[in-house]
């Protein structure tokens, strides 16, 4: 079941339910027709979930088969890791990153883009440490971004407010090649014309659109709304939170063009990515190559009353993300045995026919071509420091935290546990050989715990997909799922603080 | 509605006790103003950002 190549592309924040691939449970008819396509010749996976989250948590568990979040936060990749570039290349497999996720490129997440033997980065997406001028950028972009027009944003701050304006300051908004899903898709197709004379390779595509700011050139902004999407009392970059209160309260009209530019993005991303399916087409290298296409998490837009990844409770429109494998050897179709994120690493190092450690990660591949049924049992999904969360396919377990406890970060460099993008802040730790997969030693030190609901919750999934009925009090299958909990966390072996954390 | 809005990295034990003791304050994970977050105390009230010396100063509390 080996392959010549592997192609890995995730596409951030890509909401599931907005995909035809997947039933498009949404009111809105939003033009999927790419994805549609590659989902007709690929294994579609109906339950699939994220595991350590935000963005390069997941990043970790599909590059190293770590499932990090109950060790540690976004950080870097660790010195006892082995990437997938790296077990690549040290089987002969020539490795490219082509992406725009400029957190690769940043204080707190180092050693991720380090080990592919070449990488393309498309500058400027949301805070990317780019541009300096204009020193005053357009108000209008500034105001639809809900970003400071006052004197901060002459400020020089890491992830300074006025980055991503002076960053798209010159483009064309009605000339969709200047934006960056275009720019990263119009690169990876090009790559594949390029390196048509390896025999073997591994591409991983990482494009940060869908991800906020929703700021889309024409078409794909007019699209789904009659609105003026230049109205500068629209957003297209909310602040995450509760849609009814604080800084990130919107309106009615305000919410409904952030979906509608969402939506716009969804599309546009699509149109991209049928560049790349073309280029495989065209290079004749469907036969010879595994194509995974996934997302790291999905992205609130008023569904339980909330916008963006903010701290609350991990609902499945955050959590049960998309995947589709397109393998040579498999007839495709659809597989609702529950899959996790972290099995990612050994999908690819399987079909690369890689030998070595997997860590957390079991491999798909049994599943993709129909000698197993079921994959696993459990699926544990968080942030770090949180409540912990589990899933058997049927039911989704939400455990707090008690947020008087602190949780510990574990990770060979100090980090901030919080503040992920800001320069590392020395602190007071001890070090040993405290985690269950490596035998280096780590230093260990403690951070405050994030409460995001303060009893645990429980949806069944099966008959209520949008979680809108807590039956948590009122079934037996609480305690199974808390013992579920209980379970996989003694599986991963867990640190023991974990327990006293969760009041397991 | 108007609520005060508090980084958990950004407010020291004393203030997030103080602030949680507030029906009105949301305590949060990220208020997506590290670099300012980063310098020193904020916090977001009415939805605009305030910064001082202390939170105790933003809030007007002696």
């Amino acid at each position: 079941m080996t392959v010549e190549n592997v192609l890995l592309i995730s596409i951030d924040s890509l909401n599931r339910h907005f995909l035809g691939a997947y039933g498009q449970e949404i009111e809105r008819d939003v033009e999927t027709g790419n994805l549609d396509r590659f989902a007709e010749r690929a294994t579609v996976f109906d339950t699939h979930y994220a595991g350590s989250l935000p963005c390069m948590p997941a990043r970790r568990e599909w590059l190293t088969g770590t499932q990090e979040f109950l060790w540690r936060p976004w950080g870097p990749i660790e010195p006892f890791d082995t990437t997938l570039p790296l077990a690549a290349r040290e089987a002969g497999i020539p490795s490219q990153l082509v992406t725009d996720h400029y957190h690769y490129f940043q204080h707190g997440s180092w050693g991720y883009y380090e080990d592919f033997n070449g990488f393309e980065f498309v500058r400027g997406h949301e805070y990317d440490a780019w541009k300096t001028a204009p020193r005053d950028p357009d108000g209008r972009l500034l105001r639809q971004s809900r970003r400071s027009h006052g004197p901060e944003r002459f400020d020089t701050n890491f992830m300074k407010e006025a980055a991503y304006a002076r960053n798209v300051d010159g483009f064309d908004e009605l000339d969709e090649s200047e934006f960056f899903a275009p720019k990263v898709f119009d690169a990876t197709q090009e790559w594949l014309r390029e390196n048509a004379a390896w025999d073997r390779w591994f591409c991983y595509v990482d494009s940060f659109d869908v991800h906020e700011p929703f700021h889309v050139p024409e078409p794909y902004a007019s699209m789904y709304t009659d609105e003026d999407p230049t109205d500068p009392e629209l957003m297209h970059w909310p602040y995450y939170g509760r849609i009814d209160e604080g800084q990130s309260e919107l309106t009615d009209r305000q919410l409904e063009f952030a979906r509608a530019q969402f939506a716009g993005k969804v599309t546009m991303v699509d149109r991209h990515f049928g560049r790349v399916l073309d280029r495989l087409d065209r290079e004749g290298l469907w036969d010879e190559t595994m194509v995974i296409v996934t997302s790291d998490h999905g992205h609130y837009l008023g569904e339980h009353g909330w916008i963006g990844k903010p701290g609350a409770p991990l609902y499945d429109v955050l959590a049960h993300t998309p995947l589709f494998v397109h393998h040579p050897e498999a007839d495709g179709g659809r597989v609702d045995a529950l899959t996790s994120a972290v099995d990612l690493y050994a999908t690819v190092l399987d079909a690369l026919g890689i030998e070595g450690e997997r860590r957390h990660s079991r491999s798909l591949l049994p599943l993709v071509t129909g000698d197993a049924g079921k994959h696993r049992d459990w699926a544990l999904y968080g942030y770090w420091g949180s409540s912990v969360n589990v899933t058997d396919g049927r039911y989704t377990y939400l455990h707090p935290c008690e947020e008087s406890v602190e949780a510990y970060c574990h990770s060979a460099s100090m980090m901030s546990p919080h503040s992920w993008f800001t320069t590392p802040e020395p602190r007071d730790a001890e070090s040993g050989t405290f985690l269950p997969y490596a035998d280096s030693p780590v230093w260990r030190y403690p951070a405050p715990s994030v409460s995001r609901h303060d009893e645990p919750l429980l949806y069944d999934v099966a008959t209520d997909p949008w979680q809108e009925e807590d039956i948590a009090g009122t079934t037996d299958e609480e305690g199974r799922m808390r013992d579920l909990l209980v379970r996989a966390m003694d599986e991963l072996d867990a640190p023991e603080h974990q327990s006293r954390r969760l009041g397991l | 509605m108007a609520c005060i809005e508090y980084c958990i990295d950004n407010a020291d034990a004393a203030a997030r006790r103080r602030l949680a003791g507030r029906e009105d304050a949301r305590g949060k994970p990220c208020l997506q103003r590290c670099g300012r977050c980063a310098r020193g105390p904020i916090l977001v009230v009415g939805g605009e950002l305030r910064t001082g010396a202390s939170h105790a100063d933003l809030l007007g509390e002696p």
